[in-house]
Formats: C-alpha cells, sequence, structure tokens
C-alpha cells in the first residue's frame, strides 16, 4: 500500500520547497515491517445506536414529553416530542408525520475485512450475469472486462456474521443465541399533517398505523446472523 | 472514478503549486469541470451486495408488530374495535431438507416436501457475488407521459436496487398473530395464529429480477415517484392448525402441524408496476385535506408514443395487431371480431401461475398428490403422523395483466 501510494504522489512545487525533509521519510514499508501491523486480520466492531431510549431499551418517558407513554386520552401520541416528519417535492405543507418515535440498535460483534471476489465458497460462474454491470447502453462499467473471472479477482469490503446457533425452549418460553442483531424501534402513531410546519403540529389527533419491533422478554428482538456480506463498486 | 481521482487532484494539486510560487490565478491549472465525454469514461455508477453463506434469524419470540388505532366515535359505535397485528421470527434461511419447527429447534418437521419452518443451515448462494443486489444510478430511456422519448443528456436520473437474477432456493418464513376480538365479546380465543412460508427465491423461473426505482417524476405535478417489479418463483405454504401440545395462547410460541394447510406447489409470478418514465407510482393527498392520502399508480397516458410502448414495446410507430375473424387463428366461438395486440411487451405485461402447466397434463391434476398444483391438506388425525388427507384442486393461472390505473384512498382518519 506505501509503495504505491509513494510512486503516484504527484507532490507540488511549493510543497517541496518548505517540506524537503520530509520527502525521504515516505518510503516503502518491507514486508517484515508490513507483517508487523495490527488489524491485517480485521477488525471487530460493536455499536449502539439510541434514539429516545434508556441503556434498557426503554423510552425516555419524564425526560421527554410523552415519548412512549399516552397522554390523557389512551393512545394519544400528539404531543410526544419524540418525532421526525416528511415532506416530498412539490408536496408543500403536507406531512407525513411519525410521533412517539424511540428505539435502539446493537450489534454485537460483527468482523469487517477486505477480501477478493475469489474467496468466496459459492457464486459459481454459471450464475454470473454481465448485464448487472452494465450501463442502459450496454457498456461494461467493470474495470477489465465483464466476465465471471474478471469479476473474481474485484476486491471487496468483507462484512462477516460469526456462525450462531440459536434455540428457544418451550419449557421457559426463552429464546436464546439470537444477539447477533438486537433491534428495538417504535412508532406510536403516523398520519397526515396538512399544514405549514406540519412536523411540529400538537393539536391533530389519529393515526393510520404504528409499528412495534421488540421481543416478548425483552425491549429488543432478537436477531441471528450467519456469513458474509461482500460488497464493492462498479 | 479512479479518472476523476486522478485527474482532479493533479491539477488541485498543481494550481496550488502555481498559486503559492507566482501569486496569481493561473487558470490552465484550476479546477476545471469535465466534460460529457470525459464524465462517460467514468464508473462509480453502481454498488454491489453479494451474501454468502448467509441466514437471518429472528427469534421466535421477537416480533415486527402493526399496531392500529383507537377507532373513532362513529367506528366505535358500529362495533369497531382497535386490532394489532405480530409478525414473529422472520427469517431467511436454507431450503435444504431436515428443517424444523418454530416451536422446538430439534423438532423435526418431516420429509423435505413439507415445507417446514426453518432450514437448518447456511444459503450457500443467498445473493451471489457474481450476480448480487445492485444499487445503481442509471438515466434509463423511456417516454415521458406527453409522449416525449427521453435519452441521452434530457433523462432524469432513477436510482434503482436490483434483485439478483440467479441465486439458490431459500425459506423465507414467519408465524403471526392477529387480534380479531380485541375485547373478546363473543368468547373464544381472541386471536388467530398462523404461519407462512415460502420456498423459492425472488426471481421468476424465466430469469426476471425484482427491481425498486425511485425518481423525480415527469408531467405536470413533478413529485417523488417510483416503480416497483415484483418477481416470485417457488412453493407457499399457509397453515393455522396446532397439535395438541402447543400452548395455544396469546405471545407463546405455538407448536403447527407439520404438514397442515394450504399449499401452492410451483408458484411463478412476475408483476410489474409501472413504467419509466410514463407511468409510476406517487403519494397524493385528498381533496378534503382530513388526514387521508392518496398512493396511485398514474394512468396508462393517452399518448401514442407512451401507451404504444407500454402495450407492445415499440418506438414511435402504432401496435400491429391481428383480427380474430379476418386471420383465423383465434377461436371465434362467441362471434365477436376483437382486435389482439400481435407482440405484447413482456417487460409490462405480468402473470402469477399457481402450479407448473407443463409438468404432466394440466386437466388430469392428481386429486390427492402433492407435487404440483394448488391443495389442502387436513390435520393429522394421529398426532404421531405428519398430516392427514389431501384435497388438490389442479393448477390455475393469470397471465396477460397490465394495470393501467390504480388509487388507493383511506377514508377512516378523523
Amino acid at each position: 500500500m506505501a509503495k504505491v501510494l509513494v510512486r503516484n504522489m504527484h507532490l507540488p512545487v511549493w510543497a517541496m520547497l518548505v517540506w524537503t525533509g520530509s520527502v525521504a521519510a515516505m518510503e516503502p514499508m518491507e514486508d517484515g515491517e508490513m507483517s508487523s501491523v495490527r488489524a491485517q486480520e480485521g477488525i471487530s466492531i460493536g455499536l449502539e445506536v439510541r434514539l429516545n431510549t434508556a441503556a434498557d431499551g426503554s423510552a425516555l418517558d419524564g425526560e421527554l414529553t410523552d415519548c412512549g407513554t399516552p397522554g390523557a386520552t389512551s393512545g394519544d401520541f400528539t404531543s410526544s416530542e419524540c418525532r421526525f416528519a416528511l415532506n416530498a417535492q412539490n408536496r408543500t405543507n403536507e406531512w407525513v408525520l411519525f410521533r412517539g418515535v424511540y428505539g435502539s440498535l446493537l450489534i454485537n460483534d460483527i468482523n469487517l475485512d477486505a477480501g477478493i471476489l475469489g474467496n468466496v465458497s459459492g457464486a459459481p460462474s454459471g450464475m454470473f450475469d454481465s448485464a448487472r454491470f452494465e450501463d442502459p447502453d450496454g457498456d461494461c462499467l467493470l474495470p477489465t472486462s465483464c466476465d465471471h473471472g474478471s469479476l473474481m479477482d474485484e476486491p471487496a469490503l468483507v462484512f462477516e456474521y460469526p456462525d450462531t446457533s440459536p434455540g428457544y425452549s418451550p419449557s421457559t418460553g426463552q429464546s436464546s443465541g439470537y444477539d447477533s442483531l438486537e433491534v428495538g424501534y417504535t412508532i406510536e402513531e403516523t398520519r397526515i399533517v396538512f399544514q405549514n410546519n406540519g412536523f411540529n403540529d400538537t393539536t391533530t389527533d389519529g393515526s393510520f398505523l404504528g409499528l412495534e419491533v421488540s421481543d416478548n422478554n425483552a425491549a429488543r428482538a432478537g436477531i441471528a446472523i450467519s456469513g458474509q456480506a461482500y460488497v464493492y463498486g462498479f | 472514478m479512479v479518472r476523476i481521482l486522478r485527474e482532479n487532484t493533479r491539477g488541485w494539486i498543481q494550481g496550488c503549486a502555481a498559486a503559492c510560487l507566482f501569486c496569481v490565478a493561473v487558470t490552465g491549472y484550476a479546477l476545471t469541470p469535465m466534460d460529457d465525454d470525459q464524465m462517460s469514461e467514468v464508473n462509480g455508477t453502481g454498488l454491489a451486495v453479494g451474501f454468502d453463506d448467509f441466514d437471518f434469524r429472528m427469534a421466535p419470540t421477537s416480533f415486527i408488530e402493526l399496531t392500529g388505532s383507537e377507532p373513532s366515535s362513529a367506528a366505535d359505535t358500529a362495533g369497531w374495535d382497535r386490532g394489532d397485528a405480530r409478525y414473529y421470527g422472520l427469517s431467511f434461511t436454507d431450503a435444504d431438507a431436515n428443517g424444523v419447527q418454530w416451536f422446538d429447534n430439534d423438532n423435526a418437521c418431516g420429509n423435505p416436501d413439507d415445507l417446514c419452518a426453518l432450514g437448518s443451515g447456511t444459503i450457500t448462494n443467498f445473493a451471489p457475488v457474481n450476480n448480487p443486489y445492485v444499487f445503481r444510478a442509471f438515466d434509463n430511456p423511456g417516454y415521458d407521459p406527453s409522449g416525449t422519448y427521453l435519452d441521452g443528456g434530457s433523462t432524469p436520473t432513477n436510482m434503482e436496487l436490483v434483485g439478483p437474477t440467479a441465486s439458490d432456493p431459500w425459506r423465507w418464513s414467519f408465524w403471526g398473530e392477529l387480534q380479531v376480538d380485541r375485547n373478546n365479546q363473543d368468547g373464544g380465543s381472541e386471536l388467530l395464529q398462523s404461519q407462512t412460508i415460502i420456498k423459492g427465491k425472488n426471481i421468476t423461473q424465466s430469469g426476471d429480477p425484482s427491481i425498486f426505482r425511485i425518481f423525480q417524476t415527469e408531467g405536470p405535478d413533478e413529485t417523488f415517484g417510483f416503480t416497483y417489479q415484483s418477481a416470485l418463483s417457488g412453493d407457499f405454504r399457509f397453515s393455522v392448525a396446532q397439535t395438541g401440545s402447543s400452548p395455544d395462547a396469546v405471545h407463546e410460541v405455538p407448536e403447527f402441524g407439520a404438514q397442515e394447510g394450504v399449499v401452492f406447489k410451483n408458484v411463478d409470478a412476475f408483476i410489474p408496476l409501472g413504467r419509466l418514465h410514463s407511468q409510476f407510482f406517487s403519494l397524493n393527498s385528498t381533496s378534503a385535506n382530513d388526514g387521508n392520502f392518496v398512493i396511485e399508480l398514474s394512468e396508462v397516458p393517452n399518448s401514442p408514443n407512451a401507451y404504444n410502448d407500454i402495450y407492445c414495446g415499440n418506438q414511435g410507430s402504432a401496435c400491429t395487431t391481428n383480427s380474430t375473424a379476418s386471420d383465423g387463428t383465434y377461436d371465434d366461438t362467441f362471434g365477436n371480431e376483437v382486435e389482439v395486440i400481435s407482440n405484447p411487451n413482456d417487460e409490462t405485461h405480468g402473470y402469477v401461475r399457481w402450479g407448473n402447466f407443463n409438468n404432466g397434463d394440466p386437466n388430469s391434476i392428481c386429486a390427492t398428490c402433492t407435487g404440483n398444483g394448488i391443495y389442502f391438506r387436513a390435520p393429522a388425525n394421529d398426532p404421531s403422523e405428519p398430516g392427514g388427507a389431501v384435497t388438490n384442486i389442479g393448477v390455475a393461472r393469470l397471465d396477460g395483466v397490465l394495470i393501467q390505473s390504480m388509487r388507493l384512498e383511506t377514508l377512516g382518519i378523523q
């Protein structure tokens, strides 16, 4: 990596004038030096994202008004401050308003690495479809040519979930091992509001749909994922 | 992408160097826009995501719930109650033999043809890396609603998510819980529990993929629009009967009968909804502005260029038609002389086929067989047996589907 960088770099003249001592420092690393670099086998990532929720996944009631608890009228989240809204082009003063919104996402263990597409266990050549990598005029968008062999030489970003062994016990009513991904998400109310700054409406009640993602025994749904996702551009 | 980076980086660096040395603007080294020819050589229009040895299993106790709202006073007076629906254990698993049930991961459900709820392993080629999901930004050509052909620089960009055109079959399943009598006014269990299982792929048998496109619509009311092409092939099972050992209680994982239910074998479905850039979905308000809304698939435009393209794929010319009376190729039993399009556009005409019509005589499907067509299987009388009697009602198909216009308007929000 370092060797390529030095050879392709076009250093500006002014930089050479004021930075002459530093040019000598840009030298390619030997294989032995590279072997000592950490993270060659990829990195493992844990991620937690919370939206209007406490650490246990419950809604921030009391700190934000009516985030996940109905108001005076059962099922009425009109005054909830946990909200967002969507507005499309040329639909002035028409808002899709979501109220009582809270949730959290936990990624407990995912490995991030780089790899070559040819390393996968599947993807037999008979499944290759060149049309997926062509523009509307039929021109190939891959760096070399649109055939299976050339594609297999391409590098990709690899997201890998370790194998899991999840299960469910009828005697306890508990699931176990579904911990690759934990998701809790609630939208108490969704409705259309017709007014300027409709996202801020606190007077119009009613809803056509709500959504909840959860578990019978916990605030977050448990999901077990195995396998690899290869991400690449063309 | 690489070309942009190199050329622009070099221009920027050289420009900075020249400016620093001479303290004047040197336009020859300044940032300059790339022309169309240069841009046409640039890639970076697509992002590919392939899934290898993959499976996705939501816990059988974890759910996605669609929640209703309290009924309006008028609806309440009419006896309506709020209803909620939960979908548990959404899973994508392998379609190989030796599947298991939700109730217990050691609880095998019988032979491979029984459409068990869960596979026991991963899907080798869920979306093969050489035929992956692709997310592309393209200027796909097409007719706008007025009949003008959009191509080259005048074409609006659309973003499209395109599914694979080849993959291994896989198992898509969930079990559901629907409140059918929230206040238990008439007694009973208040809920209906069911399971839905599809073993197949989101690709038609002829290799058409699923495609979702978003774009700015053309015409007098430009806004956000989208089209969707649905593709599915495989086997489908829906069942409700539970075994004697199942808890049969709200929020508790049921044990379904191993084979009971209605089964559709060898389904092949292709439903294209919309056509770039002449027919599309958009969202709109109602005239009353009362909180209700409209999801609309716009009409096939009354413009010859646009509708000839939609009906028969002709660019700038009328569709060729045959008359049943004149060419004698059609049965004229009813005495009607009907003009029919000789070569309908396969990209805009959908179909749904329940059963394989080429697997033996479609008029002589075995009434108790399970290999093809639509059949109902009764629950097992003996709990030790996997399933009861089979009644196969044969195969069916719907072909040549083109939705001319569709409008969904909600009426209940007050």
